[in-house]
């Protein structure tokens, strides 16, 4: 059953989340592209900006849209339900525990191997966004290639909100494409 | 003079943390400052070094980073209520604007307008993840712990050629630094230095 395996599903991203939001991208890569064929690669793209410009968390912004594009309403709040449940579990032991976890210098060490995997698939995963947007078909879309330049540079350079960047080539991208013919 | 009366009612919690969390666009940081001006400043349910505390914690709890904080700082006023009112209310405006978003979005999608907006956007949110992904290696690097930067150069080399579940590598990482973590704090002892801070 669909909601069973989205509560489920998100259960075990929601579980390995680790570090800033980005690192559900490989996640949901694994399961709802590979593994389940919920998405195609454009539609995971396509996720990026609309849970980038919403308010919230990206990480559960990413599950609502998921359960929303393969169950409805119902599927949306199964799926953040399950994206949430680990989160609960552990942070509530981990509140009980919080006055003896936190003198222990330890505690740092074992994110930091975790950390460095998280990295990798990350990079992975930035590799193919880039693929499936510059070179969506066939051929290099040039006024995408351009497009994640600038916007790049813009990040990288200036520090601007990613909120700003994303409504920027939202415009871009109505303005530029009709212009060429497309 | 009863310490009930200096907790916050649960449907005060309710209401402030749906209000923080719907009027915080840009996530994490955005929402952490907003709490903290709240919470702190505002209300003085909680100190400067509690919240702080907290919110670091909230970082190596798997999920979202806000999300997480929620739920401690609602323990913290509340108890196991006050976390569960807490993680609700900070998740239900994003659940339903996301729903409702994508749901326009399924409509709309073949109009040529929306898409060439999802096209520049598509290629926005790859520049987004390609920064987030060099600072943050750039800052595995500047921290020169050779160790992990060496772990990160092996997984990255290794995933492109042999095809593991993300699930894997990720389960494998967290084993790794347990051991990581054991050696260095066995290390310390010999050396005189006690684990605890």
């Amino acid at each position: 059953m669909i909601y069973v395996d989205l509560f489920l599903s998100f259960m075990k991203i929601g579980l390995l989340t680790y570090g800033g939001g980005y690192s559900v991208i490989p996640l949901i890569t694994e399961t709802a592209v590979r593994q389940k064929g919920w998405l195609t690669t454009l539609e995971m793209a396509d996720m990026i900006p609309i849970s980038e410009v919403s308010p919230g968390p990206f990480s559960l912004n990413c599950s609502t849209y998921v359960g929303m594009k393969m169950a409805g309403p119902f599927g949306s709040v199964i799926a953040s339900l399950g994206f949430l449940f680990p989160s609960v579990v552990i942070s509530l032991i981990l509140a009980k525990l919080f006055s003896k976890l936190n003198k222990f210098r330890s505690t740092d060490n074992v994110f930091s191997a975790l950390n460095a995997c998280i990295l990798a698939v990350l990079l992975q995963s930035a590799v193919q966004v880039f693929t499936s947007s510059v070179i969506p078909s066939a051929g290099i879309d040039w006024i995408a290639l351009v497009i994640c330049a600038i916007c790049f540079v813009v990040l990288f350079k200036f520090k601007v909100s990613p909120i700003l960047v994303m409504i920027g080539s939202c415009v871009a991208g109505i303005i530029i494409y009709p212009v060429f013919g497309f | 003079m009863s310490q009930e009366t200096e907790r916050p009612g649960l449907f005060k919690l309710f209401i402030t943390s749906l209000l923080l969390s719907l009027f915080a666009f840009g996530g994490g940081s955005t929402i952490i400052a907003m709490a903290k001006r709240k919470y702190v400043d505002d209300l003085k349910w909680i100190s400067e070094k509690e919240i702080m505390d907290r919110i670091t914690l909230a970082q190596a709890v798997p999920g979202a980073t806000t999300i997480n904080t929620s739920i401690l700082l609602g323990y913290y006023f509340r108890g196991v209520k006050g976390a569960l009112v807490c993680a609700f209310a900070t998740a239900i405006p994003p659940v339903i604007i996301i729903a409702a978003v994508t749901g326009i979005y399924m409509v709309i999608r073949s109009n040529t307008i929306v898409m060439n907006a999802m096209k520049g956007m598509r290629a926005g949110a790859a520049a987004l993840v390609a920064s987030v992904t060099i600072s943050l290696i750039w800052s595995l690097f500047k921290r020169k712990n050779w160790l992990m930067t060496a772990l990160f150069v092996i997984v990255f080399v290794v995933i492109q050629f042999v095809r593991i579940s993300t699930y894997l590598i990720l389960l494998a990482g967290l084993l790794v630094g347990i051991i990581y973590a054991i050696v260095v704090a066995v290390k310390a002892k010999k050396g005189g230095i006690d684990d605890l801070r």
